[in-house]
């Protein structure tokens, strides 16, 4: 189903009942609808409906020469690092401590060196990102792609403040354990976390990682695209629709036949939802196995 | 065949008992009570109702860069009464009508999220209706401007609007025209005709008290029979609703 006949359909409940005639306000309050019902569907689905394995590169250390510093100061020259690089770790010759990437043009710490132009700068590939938005959660333990390597470990201690692991600090080598660091996306800033590895990588790795997703939002580009719904063909008429047409109902928009009917597009919104929550949570249940349902 | 309009004033000017097949050897304001009533039944039918067969396509030539497009105003430049929608671009995909002023001078911001006030350029993908007085201190004062956003970029193309156009007056210089009256299915004797009589019953010159009640009533009936095909609504409003039967 594309997303012009979600919205159709969705917009048979408006007052024109007709999506194509509906004011461009209006247009957005059925997107509006669309978008929480298929975050609500999301939501009640079983996680591996939203989850993928994705493959990941801690890239090789980079050589920074020519860097403008000054000591005290987070602030370097404009874009000096990607947006790749954020959360990465920064030595700088002349600062006494390691530091960190914390924007393209700015430092975790202050530099405490002598200011003036250093050359030599090492910038590791230490840490890595999503860059698919909506994030959801890690639910695996990111491993070496090539799987002759040795597990990584995740720091259970250390998660939670985001800190270094003390077992590793200032190593190089080839990375033994991970663990997340929260950016402030609250206060705005990107991305939401990073996810840091130690011993520092001496070289390139590929990284696989098991992410989950919430599903993306629709936007205008997406009907005037004709783009096609992220969303299993079973759940279209049995959950998503009813859901959003009962989301629908808040809106300015939406058509009110009579209140008997108000309570049956309510139920027929909670039975999609419910419908979507008693899927197998398991969809690889073996039929040897307690609890697996008749006739699997 | 319709009627004509010659064969309407004979009509009315019977109403006013006076039997002629000449309707300009009527007095003066005779002629003018009778033009009076034919115009006064052609714009109601006019604003009859969107389904009534008012609507019209007219087509809107985009000029790279420019967003605002007047197409009626003044006595001269009047053609569109109302703009019904939809609108078009290049006669195939359907643009979406903006509610205010306020959306279309931050369409960027409330629709697409960017930080600059009004439109940048682009492929439309809405449009604003503008309704004004044009100043002008005589005749018509209505002003029809449509506005789009994005705003058309470059090889921009056309948009066809569906459109109500304006009633063309007749003049009492034209009463004797054999032109037919531009009634929708030619229905001019259950629709035109009856509107007609019930306004020649306001004029002056009418004084057969024998037949005002039942004008009245064949007028009446017209209107309940014009008020099924619809309300007329502004660009923004919804549409009426209309049984149809399969």
């Amino acid at each position: 189903m594309t997303t012009l006949q979600y919205l159709q359909r969705v917009a048979r409940r408006t007052r024109d009942g007709d999506f194509t005639r509906l004011a461009l306000t209006e247009q957005m309050d059925v997107l509006e609808a669309a978008n929480a019902a298929l975050q609500r569907l999301y939501n009640a689905l079983p996680a591996y409906l939203r989850a993928q394995t994705q493959g990941f590169t801690l890239p090789a250390p980079i050589t920074l020469n020519n860097v403008s510093v000054t000591s005290g100061s987070t602030a370097v020259s404009t874009g000096l690092f990607s947006a790749a690089q954020i959360g990465a770790t920064v030595i700088i010759p002349g600062d006494p401590s390691w530091n960190q990437v914390l924007g393209r043009q700015s430092l975790r710490n202050p530099y405490l060196g002598p200011t003036g132009t250093v050359n030599e700068v090492m910038v590791y590939g230490d840490s890595l990102f999503s860059t698919s938005y909506p994030f959801d959660r890690i639910i695996g333990n990111p491993m070496f792609s090539d799987q002759s390597l040795a597990p990584l470990i995740p720091m259970e201690m250390s998660r939670a403040a985001g800190e270094w692991n003390y077992l590793f600090q200032d190593t190089i080598g080839r990375p033994m354990c991970w663990w997340v660091q929260f950016m402030g996306n609250s206060q705005g800033n990107e991305p939401l976390m990073v996810i840091k590895f130690a011993p520092l990588p001496d070289m390139a790795y590929s990284i696989n990682i098991r992410l989950s997703f919430w599903p993306m939002r629709l936007l205008l580009t997406d009907i005037q695209g004709a783009t096609t719904l992220n969303v299993p063909d079973q759940f279209l008429e049995k959950c998503l629709i009813p859901m959003a047409i009962q989301e629908l109902m808040t809106k300015p928009c939406f058509k009110s036949i009579s209140p008997a009917d108000d309570n049956r597009l309510e139920e027929r919104g909670n039975e999609g939802q419910s419908f979507a929550e008693l899927q197998v949570a398991d969809p690889t249940s073996p039929s040897n196995r307690i609890y697996c349902p008749l006739g699997y | 065949m319709g009627l004509t309009v010659q064969a309407a004033a004979i009509d009315l000017l019977s109403k006013l008992g006076i039997y002629v097949t000449n309707p300009s050897t009527a007095t003066a304001a005779q002629q003018q009570d009778v033009i009076i009533a034919i115009n006064w039944a052609g714009q109601i039918l006019q604003r009859a109702g969107q389904d009534f067969f008012t609507r019209q396509p007219m087509t809107i030539g985009l000029v790279n860069g420019q967003q605002e497009y007047t197409i009626s105003t003044g006595t001269t430049g009047f053609t569109v009464q109302a703009v019904l929608g939809p609108l078009r671009l290049n006669n195939q995909v359907p643009l979406a009508a903006l509610l205010s002023r306020g959306e279309m001078d931050q369409f960027d911001r409330i629709f697409l999220g960017a930080a600059d006030y009004g439109a940048a350029q682009g492929v439309p993908i809405a449009y604003w209706i503008e309704y004004l007085n044009n100043n002008e201190p005589f005749g018509n004062i209505e002003e029809i401007n449509v506005w789009f956003a994005p705003i058309p970029a470059a090889n921009p193309g056309i948009v066809v609007a569906e459109c109500v156009f304006g009633w063309s007056n007749y003049t009492v210089a034209s009463i004797n025209s054999t032109a037919e009256l531009p009634v929708a299915m030619d229905y001019t004797e259950s629709v035109f005709l009856p509107l007609a009589r019930m306004a020649i019953t306001r004029s002056s010159q009418f004084n057969r008290l024998d037949i005002k009640d039942s004008l009245e009533a064949d007028g009446a009936t017209a209107l309940q029979q014009l008020a099924t095909a619809g309300g007329f609504p502004n660009v923004s409003q919804p549409g009426p609703e209309r049984d149809v039967k399969s």
